[in-house]
């Protein structure tokens, strides 16, 4: 990586990825709803109708299932589509069209058809936006065998992790976070054209006492609980996963042969999801280098409250994690 | 129907109307001798509409089958060995044994690939032709599904897309009257055309015994949508002989008598043989030469995919992603 | 052309098809779409009709069989044909074909051989265990000391550190825990040994005159307490001598040295387990008998491990007695950060010369070892010198 210059947000590290693979490759297009002429909801395809015109980004209609099936004809024919969900909670609308056709194209048709779509969907509570616009379900979609699954948790991460979704042949879900879409960062230059690759887990802090891995905006609440802890002696490791698709899983046994001690930090529901799996292979990896079995920190088994006392408590935390990481140097 | 056509054009209609029928009736003679594994849905009767349909496109121009696509998959440009190889689950078949009947395709021929989901192809027909569309290469889509479908939710977004951004698609529903073991009339409501009607497509009913009919239909849809006027609905009327699949051997749903109607007065091939004969004043002799070399071809396909490996075990995790 | 009745697949997966009845008999003439027979699946009857015409012959299965799908069980010939050989074609070749799927097998570490021998319930952790096995440790010893928590890798690593020699298969051997005050003598040693550059100087004093004095006091005195001994005079005298000799009454701390205007004196206290060393606050400044005094509370209370944070830290320099053992001269790690610590040996009566003739003197050897970072070889002997001093002219330790 060369020199970090600039600081921007997430959002607008997003939008350079899309525009620069749309510069880079005609084959590149953005279809959602309110993509192109209200330039996102959240304004992360701001300018993209400008720049390109609108034959390669349209807007839709409110048809999820419809538009990601279209995405995967797009890409079964020669084009590069990126289908943009608005809240990952419809990817339960969209379940047909990624898991029985995009992710089984290339291995039913024993190689003949490749799907080079990318869906970029919203995951995160904390907005107050309630159960059914606040959830994490990437673990549905990364139980899938032909899916690959991102998340990143800082620009610099997203923009390289999505040019390389965009530029891989595969059907790729890009979840991005709510809570994390106005975190600043440093990226490089632009002309300084830089990809993230899948499988690859990033040390965000080195430490010797716990492994804390986290995806998404937990790193940043792994990172804060990090620096607290630090203050009372106590040296956290934090590692941001990235990808799901593969698990690095030589860091994560790395990390927790050297700390003896791992805790998740997953927004998804804690039963049932990247936790437990991020948990098993270090368990099977690992089982005979560690001091406690890896925690498992999700979001609460609950729908998510609306109520903001309510929702808080739903959502692993700073401290939660000081407290968890005590008790398992206590033990 | 008083267009005129070539006797080459003619005798390639009847020759694959023939294939499609003696390679299905041999699909179910070596499924019930448990040599074909797994699930199969024969089209035998339904043959004039994949054939009529696709003589109507281009090689490149890209279809979307049905759990009934083996009709599809050969009249889009397939060969026959390679067909039974892939229900055979042999390496050698269109997706190297990895897909089965449910999941054949043929990429050099544009056929996206049967699907074992109702409706599940016709999104991704709305693709290819939305694909088309902004590459600007004139190819057309066509999304084959039953009747069925007509009632899949993705059905209706696909039609409103396709005409709200004047698709080059054509929606070719087969009906042959039953979803699976219930008739069709039972849980449809509305009526069929309507549905195109509905999102402001050109719909028309047409009789899918009749491979010109299919032909003439399909030809001025395809024109419409090379011209950029959009998409068509076209609802084919038509019947499957056999049950739903192997299993459904009782048929409880219909009456003999009712399925004597159409395989005795209303056969695609029969009729549409008496017509070569009649009306286009072919020889018979053709007829029977097409007849044998079918037959022989059948034969020997069934003898190559036999004689052909098994995939390797090792490919079992190959092609889970491209490269 | 004689056509195959076969027992049909169905769908999904069943075996065998049960015949329940033929409906039309072996020689019968049969048309095309006849039902020909019924048979049974998990779910329903089904009846089957015939796949061409022709006479039905050579049935092969009855009423009630279990036979094979895909079995031939009659023919249908046409008029004076004969009966083909048949090719029975099993349907074991595709079964055969699904390979085993190895895509579950995950990599996991080689468990240890011994591991998998079930220790009796001990509570350890994976790590433990292994490291347990690594070092030939026998996880029971533990369990009656950690009698709350499972034990851990930290417990079998320190005492895996204890070289392998000493620890003999098979046979009993005790497993202390370092408790608290262990294992901060050992950090402590660890670290002074580790970091310090040590030099380390002998001199003999003649203890008489001081030995002398002290009796005639403690004749004098009526209570017990008041009685002093040896150990209070060498703590005075040596503090004493430090205010002297300010070089050796410091600290080095962040490379800086930090050299002390009063003494507050550590003074080694050995325990049944270990040692603590309480500190003389102002030592420099104490008349003997309040140093007496002082030091026999500390070090009652060090005994009863019942010293106060404060008593035990602080301290500029370190005095270490081993002469009540017998020990004639030793050396000690210093107490870092100070930068000097005096070794006491025993008084033992020697002959040396006094004055062209040979005495028998009480003689003790001293050792000081001193950070050579802050103090060189001079000033340490210029300290011993004016400890020998003190102590064979101690008179002002009296007053």
């Amino acid at each position: 990586m060369q020199n970090n210059t600039r600081e921007i947000t997430i959002i607008q590290a997003i939008n350079e990825a899309i525009c620069e693979e749309m510069q880079r490759d005609e084959k590149v297009i953005l279809i959602g709803e309110d993509v192109a002429n209200a330039q996102g909801v959240f304004k992360v395809t701001d300018g993209v109708l400008n720049k390109f015109g609108p034959e390669r980004i349209l807007d839709t209609p409110i048809s999820e299932a419809g538009i990601t099936g279209v995405g995967v004809g797009m890409a079964m024919t020669g084009l590069r589509p990126i289908v943009e969900i608005m809240f990952c909670d419809f990817l339960t609308l969209v379940m047909d069209a990624l898991v029985n056709q995009a992710a089984k194209m290339h291995y039913m048709s024993g190689g003949n058809y490749q799907v080079p779509l990318v869906v970029r969907t919203l995951m995160g509570a904390g907005k107050r936006a309630a159960a059914q616009h606040s959830q994490s379900l990437h673990a549905w979609v990364a139980h899938i065998p032909g899916l690959k699954v991102m998340l990143p948790s800082t620009p610099y991460d997203a923009k390289g992790m999505l040019k390389t979704a965009i530029r891989d042949n595969n059907p790729v879900i890009f979840f991005e976070d709510k809570m994390n879409y106005q975190i600043k960062g440093l990226v490089p230059e632009p002309e300084d054209d830089y990809t993230i690759p899948f499988g690859k887990a990033d040390l965000k802090r080195e430490g010797d006492d716990i492994t804390l891995i986290a995806t998404s905006s937990m790193v940043l609440v792994a990172l804060e609980a990090a620096s607290e802890l630090g203050e009372e002696g106590v040296s956290a490791e934090v590692i941001d996963l990235r990808s799901l698709t593969p698990i690095d899983e030589d860091m994560l046994v790395e990390s927790a042969m050297k700390t003896s001690r791992c805790i998740v930090i997953d927004e998804g529901y804690q039963s049932f999801g990247v936790t437990a799996e991020v948990a098993s292979v270090i368990n099977e990896k690992a089982f005979y280098h560690l001091d406690s079995p890896v925690q498992r920190m999700g979001a609460m088994d609950v729908p998510v409250p609306f109520s903001p006392i309510l929702e808080d408590q739903t959502i692993p935390n700073v401290e939660g994690i000081v407290r968890v990481t005590k008790q398992l140097l206590d033990n | 129907m008083t267009r005129e056509y070539e006797k080459d054009f003619l005798l390639k209609l009847y020759r694959q109307m023939m294939t499609v029928r003696g390679f299905e009736e041999q699909v179910l003679r070596l499924f019930e001798k448990a040599q074909i594994p797994g699930i199969v849905h024969v089209s035998v009767g339904q043959e004039a509409v994949p054939v009529g349909v696709c003589a109507a496109l281009n090689t490149d121009d890209h279809i979307t089958s049905t759990h009934r696509g083996h009709g599809h998959c050969l009249a889009k440009g397939a060969e026959v060995s390679r067909m039974f190889a892939e229900l055979f689950g042999k390496v050698d078949g269109y997706c190297q044994g990895k897909g089965g009947s449910m999941h054949i395709a043929n990429q050099k021929s544009g056929n996206l690939g049967a699907n074992g989901i109702v409706g599940g192809g016709i999104s991704i027909a709305a693709g290819a032709a939305l694909s088309a569309k902004l590459q600007k290469n004139n190819r057309v889509s066509v999304s084959f599904f039953g009747d069925g479908a007509l009632n899949q939710g993705i059905l209706a977004e696909s039609m409103n897309m396709a005409s709200v951004w004047n698709l080059p698609i054509i929606f070719a529903c087969e009906n042959n009257q039953y979803g699976e073991y219930t008739p069709m009339r039972l849980v449809t409501a509305g009526t069929i055309k309507m549905r195109g009607e509905a999102y402001s497509i050109p719909s028309v009913t047409v009789d899918g015994m009749n491979v010109l009919a299919v032909y003439e239909a399909t030809s001025s849809a395809v024109e419409l949508a090379r011209k950029g006027e959009g998409p068509s609905f076209l609802v084919f009327s038509t019947y499957r002989y056999y049950g739903h699949g192997m299993g459904d051997r009782n048929r409880s749903y219909r009456t003999r008598e009712e399925e004597r109607e159409w395989r005795e007065k209303r056969d695609p091939i029969d009729n549409f043989k008496q017509y070569l004969l009649k009306i286009e004043d072919i020889a018979e002799s053709d007829c029977d030469n097409i007849q044998g070399e079918v037959a022989q071809e059948i034969e020997r396909g069934i003898e190559i995919a036999k004689q052909a490996a098994y995939p390797n075990p090792e490919a079992v995790a190959d092609h889970v992603y491209a490269e | 052309m004689a056509i195959e009745i076969v027992m049909p697949a169905l769908e999904m997966a069943q075996d065998v098809g049960v015949l329940i009845s033929w409906l039309k008999s072996d020689g019968e003439s049969i048309s095309k779409g006849d039902l020909l027979f019924e048979i049974e699946t998990d779910k329903a009857v089904i009846e089957i009709e015939s796949p061409g015409s022709g006479i039905l012959s050579n049935v092969s299965a009855s009423a009630g069989d279990k036979v094979p799908i895909g079995q031939v069980i009659a023919y249908l010939l046409e008029e004076g044909e004969d009966l083909p050989k048949a090719a029975i074609l099993s349907i074991a070749d595709v079964s055969k074909a699904q390979g085993e799927s190895k895509l579950c097998v995950l990599g996991s570490e080689k468990t240890p051989s011994a591991l998998k021998k079930k220790s009796k319930l001990v509570a350890a952790s994976p790590k433990a265990r292994r490291l347990a096995t690594e070092l030939d440790i026998d996880l029971s010893a533990f369990s009656a000391s950690l009698a709350d928590r499972a034990i851990q890798a930290k417990d079998i690593l320190d005492v895996g550190s204890i070289k392998i020699d000493d620890l003999i298969k098979g046979n009993a051997y005790d497993v202390i825990e370092m408790n608290g005050m262990r294992r901060a003598i050992a950090q402590r040693v660890i670290q002074s040994h580790q970091n310090v550059p040590p030099i380390s100087l002998t001199l003999s004093i003649d203890m008489s005159e001081t030995i002398s004095r002290i009796d005639d006091w403690n004749k004098k005195q009526a209570k017990v307490e008041s009685k002093i001994k040896l150990s209070s005079l060498l703590c005075l005298g040596v503090a004493k001598t430090l205010t002297q000799h300010r070089e050796l009454n410091g600290h080095i701390i962040d490379d800086k040295i930090h050299r002390y205007n009063v003494v507050h004196l550590g003074v080694v206290v050995a325990l049944e387990d270990g040692l603590m060393i309480p500190v003389i606050r102002n030592a420099q400044s104490l008349t003997m008998e309040k140093i007496h005094l002082k030091l026999n509370e500390l070090t009652d209370r060090a005994r009863k491990q019942r010293l106060k944070k404060e008593e035990m830290s602080g301290s500029t320099f370190t005095l270490s007695n081993l002469g009540m053992h017998g020990v004639e001269q030793f050396t000690s790690i210093l107490n870092l950060p100070e930068v000097g610590i005096l070794s006491v040996g025993t008084v033992k009566d020697t002959s040396v010369g006094v004055e062209g003739k040979i005495e028998l003197r009480s003689i003790m050897q001293v050792t000081i070892n001193a950070d050579h970072r802050a103090v060189d070889g001079v000033a340490a002997a210029q300290f011993l010198k004016t400890l020998k001093n003190t102590f064979e002219s101690p008179a002002s330790l009296f007053e």
